[in-house]
């Protein structure tokens, strides 16, 4: 079948669904452009500095965020750090399925996927005043005429749980952009797509902090706030949902002493940050406390509540692997393990960690251990504070390089 | 520790004063020792419970007063298997789909427990109708009342209340809509007689009042009680309030006391009852505390926060001590000038529920 016709059986058939922006029969018949073209660059540059010069989006960092991130500026950077070579090319069509609830990683994808020099098909998620914001400076741009090539690459929809829809649109797709959970990709495979497309999809993840004891204990106050403050807004900023949101501290100290004054005043430091920044929602400390009891009810991987506050919630776990465990609470609970070298820590990580956030170490050094020990049990390893930052490698994929095809030449 | 048996003597016991005492702080001195007896026993006989208490309540020994008496979180009902009874000991077991897509409560009676369950409430509805049965007109269908799937908390509800009602009829049919031959007969045999209706609040007003409205149909029965619960989320969403719901139970059925009950299939019989005043009371059986909804530090009365439910009647689950999801205020105590002694207080709704954020499931539902 050709492109156009499966787009106009697809209308057809696919009437539910609300299409927000662009059309699928004029994005069906886009050619595939070369990695980080342009007129992409351009445009996503147009598209932040509507995000960054609005007075509304102010009330959005997570959009705010985003506006800075596709910045000409910081896609060259990111630009510089992929080989260069003229035989790669996109894929074609990439139909993106992101999570419910960041509203906002829909953009992300979107942009990686426009990057890559795909046509987007993005399955918006449910409506949130900061996707109407993104939506509202998309629509600008669209009605100007010099990103019009852009602008027929992309196609924003909304509808329900439809396998019918999904299918559909699978079917159009040259890549699939899934983000989880595990269930979600495990459904989302079984609806069949073309031959060659390629699935790229975000499985369940966990997160970890590890964290020196003594580089807390020779903190200044003003770099104390700082740590505290990075590492409350990698944690909360989801109400600790995001995948890539701490849920174990590991604490490395010689001396048990000196974690257990860097740990009481860390955590006093954490509680007085979400206090003062982070408004909690009655709900969220109740999920929190059910949550926690069904976990200490079931499993003995809780050997002891560390301090129950109305801030934080942080728990002892008794065994290596009873972190994980534990690791599904949320709202502010932290499982605890503390250690003496940074080669313990090692075996705490396993296939599940995505995201690993250090403090007290430097780059040097994490990189020694990280490229001589635990390169397999981890995907990001960053600073506290970057946990959330969206980057080109994501869960370990190299997402350009998925999302393009490479040219043999000899 | 008392073993079962004395304890379900002393509760029994217990069960016997009346709801609405002459000497209320002794009966709170009673229904403290009760409740620590509960605590223990449940410590002990149901697994789950007693890992809750042993980590979340290290520091619990003898309480002091009713706030130091140890609670769990509502939605474990729904999460956990929560019984201190062997499985064979288990009569009835109530469920409640409580909000739609997340699994019901499930609270487990063994014969004791009901029958406790069944004394207080009767103890409870007779400070409102005396001691006799009263013709009863159930403002929902008769299915629902036959009704024994798992999902129906509204069927429970009627088949509990119907001990009250002799002879009992149903005012609405199967399609929720009324009979109004029904109500109309009902009100013409009964029209002069002391009668209870009853049904769950957003039924009453939109499967009934209503309709009568729509049809101006009206009846006249200015001996009837309507005794109503099960929450006002769905008419707060309608913007109908206790007041409206009042007038337009006077205009179109002619009733002049519109009861208002507050309780929770967790704690099924020891449910709290709204006075002349509009305002709910505790009964001897149970009483309620207000905990903030960030720290769960007991509050001062007359400021709101969540409400902590109190029973001594769970003697079969540990739900004696419950932390509901409702926003409350305690206005008093012992000084209503209803006349009744006990904890007053108003429900002020349900808390928000947060939009739950984060990276999973797309596309599950």
């Amino acid at each position: 079948m050709l492109k156009y016709e499966a787009a106009v059986t697809l209308l057809q058939s696919s009437a539910r669904a609300e299409v927000l922006f662009g059309t699928i029969e004029s994005a069906s018949l886009n050619d595939p452009w070369y990695p980080f073209d342009q007129r992409v660059i351009n445009f996503l540059n147009d598209l932040s500095r509507r995000i960054i010069s609005s007075h509304s989006a102010r009330n959005y960092p997570d959009l705010i965020t985003f506006g800075f991130w596709c910045r000409i500026s910081n896609i060259t950077s990111l630009q510089q750090r992929q080989v260069q070579n003229d035989l790669e090319i996109g894929r074609g069509v990439s139909f993106h399925i992101p999570p419910s609830n960041v509203p906002l990683n829909c953009a992300y994808s979107l942009a990686v996927g426009l990057l890559a020099g795909n046509t987007c098909i993005v399955r918006l998620p449910a409506a949130s005043l900061e996707l109407d914001e993104l939506l509202r400076s998309l629509g600008d741009l669209q009605k100007q005429q010099n990103h019009d090539s852009v602008v027929r690459r992309l196609v924003l929809l909304r509808y329900g749980h439809n396998d019918q829809i999904t299918t559909e649109l699978s079917g159009l797709a040259d890549v699939r952009v899934i983000w989880g959970g595990d269930s979600t990709v495990q459904h989302i495979r079984t609806l069949q797509t073309k031959p060659r497309c390629v699935d790229i999809a975000f499985a369940d993840r966990v997160s970890v902090a590890l964290i020196r004891s003594e580089s807390v204990l020779a903190c200044s106050e003003a770099e104390l706030q700082g740590v505290c403050a990075r590492f409350v807004a990698d944690s909360l900023t989801f109400g600790q949902n995001a995948c890539s949101s701490p849920r174990l501290v590991v604490w490395q100290g010689s001396e048990a002493r000196l974690t257990s004054s860097a740990s009481s005043r860390f955590w006093g430091k954490v509680d007085e940050v979400i206090r003062e920044t982070t408004a909690q929602e009655p709900i969220e400390v109740m999920s929190r406390l059910a949550e926690l009891c069904e976990v200490i009810a079931t499993s003995d991987v809780v050997s002891e509540i560390n301090a129950a506050g109305p801030q934080t919630v942080r728990l002892q776990v008794s065994s290596e692997n009873g972190w994980l465990e534990s690791s599904k609470l949320r709202f502010g609970t932290f499982s605890e393990i503390s250690v003496s070298y940074l080669d313990e820590v090692t075996n705490l990580l396993t296939e599940k960690v995505q995201t690993l956030t250090y403090f007290g170490y430097s780059t040097t050094e994490i990189r020694s251990w990280l490229t001589e020990r635990v390169l397999a049990r981890v995907d990001h390893v960053v600073p506290i504070g970057n946990a959330l930052d969206f980057d080109l490698i994501w869960d370990g994929f190299p997402m350009i390089q998925m999302m393009t095809r490479s040219v043999r030449l000899r | 520790m008392k073993q079962r048996r004395e304890l379900v003597a002393s509760v029994s016991e217990f069960v016997r004063t009346p709801p609405f005492t002459d000497n209320p702080s002794s009966i709170r001195a009673h229904l403290l020792r009760n409740l620590e007896d509960l605590t223990e026993f449940h410590r002990d006989y149901c697994e789950p419970y007693g890992r809750i208490l042993k980590k979340l309540f290290p520091q619990y020994e003898k309480p002091r007063s009713l706030s130091d008496i140890p609670y769990i979180p509502v939605q474990l009902f729904k999460t956990l298997t929560l019984r201190s009874i062997k499985p064979d000991e288990i009569v009835k077991t109530l469920t409640s789909s409580g909000t739609s897509g997340t699994a019901p409560s499930k609270v487990y009676l063994d014969r004791e427990t009901a029958s406790l369950q069944s004394k207080a409430l009767t103890q409870i509805m007779s400070s409102i109708l005396g001691k006799a049965r009263v013709p009863m007109l159930v403002i929902d269908s008769p299915s629902t009342a036959t009704d024994r799937s798992e999902f129906s908390a509204r069927g429970a509800g009627i088949r509990g209340f119907s001990m009250f009602g002799r002879p009992i009829m149903f005012a609405l049919d199967e399609k929720m809509t009324p009979r109004l031959g029904a109500v109309k007969e009902f009100s013409a045999l009964h029209g002069q007689d002391k009668v209870l209706l009853f049904g769950f609040t957003s039924v009453v007003w939109e499967s009934l009042l209503e309709n009568l409205r729509n049809h101006n149909g009206k009846v006249s029965l200015p001996h009837a009680i309507l005794l109503h619960g099960g929450g006002w989320k769905k008419l707060t969403s309608l913007a109908v309030s206790a007041t409206e719901f009042a007038e337009s139970a006077k205009t179109f059925l002619g009733v002049q006391r519109v009861i208002n009950y507050y309780g929770m299939v967790e704690q099924t019989g020891s449910i709290f009852l709204e006075c002349e005043n509009h305002v709910l009371h505790a009964s001897t059986y149970g009483d309620v505390i207000i905990r903030d909804a960030i720290t769960h530090s007991p509050l001062p009365h007359g400021e709101e926060g969540l409400v902590q439910s109190i029973s001594v009647l769970p003697l079969s689950y540990p739900g004696h001590s419950i932390l509901t999801e409702d926003r409350g205020v305690i206005l008093g105590q012992d000084d209503c000038s209803c006349g009744r002694s006990g904890t007053y207080f108003r429900v002020l709704g349900r808390i928000k529920d947060a939009e739950v954020r984060g990276c999973s499931d797309a596309l599950a539902k």
